[in-house]
């Protein structure tokens, strides 16, 4: 079952949050909001990454959490399970990434309901993210974070 | 009908092209023309962070008969508002739909692409263009550099 022709992109998938393109300058880390899975069953986190500064490095990975607030905040599964590290080094820039994930890989019985992106920034990378919400309960799923949709 | 369960999010939708850079002032082709022959649908997704002062941003969707580009036109209707540093829209994003319909097929224009104009001041900008509503699925992956599922 593919995206059907009549729903549009932003019916159907949520976006979720996002972290803003620049140039990072490292270390740091960033997070997209924390945002509750209740409506979905699935999401992915979409990194496109710049030209990376010399010896850059960046980890890009999924946490969840209880609330919204990023309570208790934990790696889903291992660590390495939703994990994505590029490398200046190995060539990495300008590459384009995405991290998927499903509500049943979340803590749930522990109520691991909220998830959120996030990236490790070692030296200077540019990038931008986005997390997009699918698999949804309820349609048309909200739109109120874009800021323009033409359609 | 909506995104399944059992999909991944990168089985349905191809990616046609994706940057995050800094642009200075100036007219680019964010995306390689790209054939929709296997889609019905696709979508430019645009992402802009801060602006220098005066800047501007225009977006449209184009539309040629080969990936090279030939005969490029405007798609009608799938350009964005004018983003202005003025107006407080760094941060903004925005998204541009398109079906298959709405290029000009009797014309045999049947490849994708985008103009990115900024203006007046430079801007930091990521661009995503995905190709989703396919006829044949799972679509290609090649263009994702790694797929963590």
């Amino acid at each position: 079952m593919t995206q059907a022709y009549t729903h549009r992109f932003t019916e159907v998938h949520q976006l979720a949050g996002t972290l803003d393109p620049a140039t990072y300058n490292g270390p740091t880390i960033e997070y997209t909001p924390y945002v509750n899975l209740a409506h979905h069953q699935r999401g992915v986190f979409i990194v496109q990454v710049g030209t990376m500064g010399a010896a850059s490095t960046l980890l890009c990975s999924l946490v969840q959490s209880t609330n919204a607030n990023g309570t208790d905040a934990k790696s889903i599964g291992a660590v390495a399970d939703k994990l994505v590290i590029l490398q200046q080094t190995e060539g990495d820039g300008n590459d384009t990434i995405a991290i998927e994930f499903r509500t049943d890989e979340l803590d749930v019985n522990a109520g691991y309901c909220y998830i959120a992106g996030t990236v490790h920034v070692a030296g200077d990378v540019p990038l931008s993210a986005l997390l997009l919400l699918g698999g949804s309960n309820q349609l048309a799923v909200p739109t109120a974070m874009w800021t323009q949709i033409v359609d | 009908m909506t995104q399944a369960y059992t999909n991944r999010f990168t089985e349905v939708h191809e990616l046609f092209g994706a940057d995050a850079d800094a642009y200075a002032i100036g007219v680019y082709a964010p995306l390689v023309y790209r054939s929709m022959a296997n889609h019905q649908r696709g979508v430019l997704l645009m992402h802009v962070g801060d602006m220098e002062q005066g800047a501007t941003v225009d977006l449209a969707l184009m539309q040629a008969t080969d990936a090279a580009g030939a005969g490029a036109k405007a798609i009608a209707g799938k350009a964005i508002t004018q983003l202005t540093q003025a107006g407080g829209d760094a941060g903004s994003t925005v998204v541009i739909e398109v079906r298959t319909e709405e290029m000009d097929v009797d014309g045999g224009f049947a490849f994708l692409g985008a103009t990115l104009t900024v203006a007046g001041g430079a801007c930091d900008i990521g661009i995503f263009a995905l190709a989703g509503c396919s006829n044949y699925s799972p679509v290609s992956v090649t263009a994702w550099d790694e797929i963590v599922d």
